[in-house]
């Protein structure tokens, strides 16, 4: 049913669909947005779409080159690796590993660190200079280190890195929900608000929420990149996920090893990790402008 | 400013001291001995271990054994290694020589190519330079740093050739390593053949920090550009214009010092981020700093070098950043004006 439009009436969109009226005028966002959307249909489908099982060996294909070099076979669309697994359904399969347990860990990292950020900046107790510059000093430490940190203590698998991830992360949605929320309490309109007796939980929900929901997808795609970069980072050292499985950065440290033979091995794994970090930064970037954008405007 | 200092040294100070707390936990934490895991020194070594008990006063409370813990620490007492029982402390002070050595190249070789190329960017702004320039920064920021170490020592050492493939100099040079940073222990070494030796480590040297500051770099050149466009839209550059000013003399004496401010506030987070690729870095390329020793000490669960590494490498990201923000607000007086001002 078309919506009637009976009496002249100017909507003002909303904070978050004001970001999107200027993210989707610039293309390179979009691209982004869909090469991330095929990425994750990639990963949730990736039992469906690859060829082969990503541990299945063939004896008589080892390091067979890609399907474009003049040795190549369509079968192996990009070759095999020294085990003879096909490359193309491990970096499908590895993208569970490479994109999907970083998403976990971004939410529930988010889902306890708004929260307590939330609350930080509404309640009246913790003031602004103990908590922040405690946040300031944790975050300014690199999430790998800490990573490292919490990986020596508890010995390389996949669930402690996952584990590590979850608890670098959360300071950082602290930090960011609290100054989020910091910049606009004592904006006018928060103060109207609150003179016109609405609760607390009103003014957090339905006030200031709608203001700080572009910084906060912001800063999830920045946990994100930061959570795809460590996994990986930690499989390339040998930290992380552990060698059978297909994970990206693992793929990488194997192809360390017979890189003059085989440089496919570790161009495209590189090269898929490489596009899901770019497609994550660039979304990041330019909801960021948009953000500035919109503050310029207004 | 007194204020703001003293206020940040004491945080710096009570984060430190945090810091010492979380190792001395870690200890305990850490699987096996607590008592070996601090000093290195296993129950089988017999006697040492019985005067170590003593010296780490393990029969009293955990208070009193912190105490002990943390004026060994302060003595440069750090313990020995698991591995290969060295001391923990002398072994640390050469490689963060040769990890300074490749941050302060790479910091500065970003500075250098990084702010003009930033500003050149924004005053072209939208131009296709400044696409290109833009384009490229933040594609080069997505590359994993493992991934482009890789390529190119795929690409320079082993198709092309030019340069080694790991290391920090050939060990045919026979280098004493004292500060560890291996450019000033060559200038400081009184060996015939300084200069062929100079130019071989240089050969090891360029590659990794070619491939380590292609990150900061191209951070700074997006903050730069960005901080330009801002300063050139203040009131104040109006006004240099309206009087006639060249077009030269306003960006070098106006619009850089004010952008400058954007750019040194960032440069602590910038020297986070470069610490974490230089741990994988290090490590791809074999480079004898705290990196690698960590990387691998994790391995061999070697718990002394792997906490004296950890402690090291967070103490000096803390003194950067502390030193970095000290800077800040005492070369712009307007940022103290913000410290300082009520809400």
């Amino acid at each position: 049913m078309p919506t009637a439009n009976i009496y002249y009436q100017q909507r003002e969109p909303s904070p978050l669909h004001q970001i999107w009226l200027h993210m989707s005028a610039n293309p390179f966002a979009l691209t982004a947005l869909y090469a991330f959307v095929l990425l994750l249909m990639m990963m949730v489908c990736s039992p469906l779409l690859a060829p082969f099982s990503p541990d299945q060996q063939f004896a008589e294909h080892i390091s067979q080159a890609p399907s474009w070099h003049h040795t190549g076979q369509i079968k192996f669309l990009f070759g095999t690796d020294d085990l003879g697994r096909d490359l193309l359904s491990r970096i499908i399969a590895g993208s569970v590993y490479s994109l999907g347990y970083p998403l976990l860990a971004v939410f529930i990292a988010a889902f306890i660190g708004i929260p307590i950020g939330a609350w930080a900046a509404m309640s009246r107790g913790v003031q602004s200079s103990a908590l922040n510059h405690f946040l300031d000093v944790i975050n300014s430490i690199p999430s790998l280190l800490l990573v490292l940190l919490v990986i020596a203590i508890l010995g390389p698998a996949l669930q402690h890195v996952m584990l590590a991830i979850v608890i670098v992360l959360i300071p950082q949605f602290i930090h960011s929900v609290y100054n989020a929320i910091h910049d606009q309490r004592y904006q006018d309109y928060v103060m109207a608000s609150r003179l016109n007796g609405c609760s607390r939980w009103y003014i957090l929900t339905r006030v200031i929420f709608p203001n700080i929901t572009a910084a906060l997808v912001m800063q999830i795609t920045l946990a994100l990149s930061t959570a795809i970069f460590d996994i990986a980072a930690l499989g390339f050292l040998g930290l992380g996920v552990q060698a059978p499985a297909p994970e990206w950065g693992t793929m990488l440290a194997r192809s360390l090893e017979h890189v003059y033979l085989s440089p496919w091995t570790m161009i495209l794994p590189g090269l898929a990790l490489f596009l899901t970090l770019l497609s994550i930064n660039v979304l990041g970037d330019s909801i960021r402008a948009a953000i500035q954008d919109r503050v310029r405007s207004v | 400013m007194i204020r703001y200092s003293i206020r940040r040294l004491i945080l710096l100070l009570t984060t430190l001291w945090l810091l010492t707390v979380l190792m001395f936990v870690l200890h305990q934490l850490f699987p096996g001995d607590s008592l070996t895991n601090m000093s290195g020194i296993r129950f089988s070594d017999g006697v040492a271990y019985q005067l170590a008990q003593q010296r780490y006063a393990m029969s009293h409370s955990w208070f009193s054994q912190y105490g002990q813990f943390l004026l060994a620490l302060l003595h440069g007492d750090w313990g020995q290694s698991l591995v290969t029982q060295r001391a923990v402390f002398a072994d640390i002070m050469p490689q963060l020589g040769a990890t300074l050595e490749l941050t302060v190249l790479t910091m500065s070789l970003s500075m250098l190519f990084g702010v003009p190329l930033g500003m050149y960017a924004a005053v072209q702004q939208r131009a296709p330079l400044d696409r290109l320039i833009m384009g490229v920064s933040l594609s080069a920021y997505s590359v994993p740093a493992f991934w482009l170490a890789q390529l190119a020592l795929l690409l320079f050492a082993v198709k092309l050739g030019w340069a080694p493939i790991s290391g920090q100099i050939n060990p045919l040079f026979n280098i004493t390593p004292q500060s560890g940073s291996v450019l000033l222990d060559i200038l400081l070494s009184e060996l015939p053949y300084r200069g062929a030796a100079f130019s071989d480590a240089l050969q090891h040297l360029w590659l990794p920090v070619l491939v380590l500051s292609v990150i900061p770099l191209t951070l700074l050149i997006r903050i730069t550009r960005n901080a330009t466009l801002d300063v050139l839209q203040q009131n104040y550059i109006r006004a240099a214009r309206s009087r006639g000013l060249s077009e030269r003399r306003i960006m070098v004496k106006h619009v850089m010092p004010n952008a400058m401010q954007v750019v040194v506030r960032q440069l602590g987070m910038q020297f986070s981020l470069l610490m974490s690729n230089i741990i994988i870095i290090e490590t791809i390329f074999n480079w004898p700093g705290i990196g690698s020793s960590l990387i691998k000490s994790i391995y061999e669960r070697d718990y002394p070098v792997m906490l004296g590494g950890l402690f090291t490498l967070a103490a000096l990201i803390l003194l950067v950043n502390v030193a970095v923000e000290l800077y800040h607000a005492w070369r712009y007086p307007q940022v103290r004006k913000e410290l300082y001002a009520d809400r």
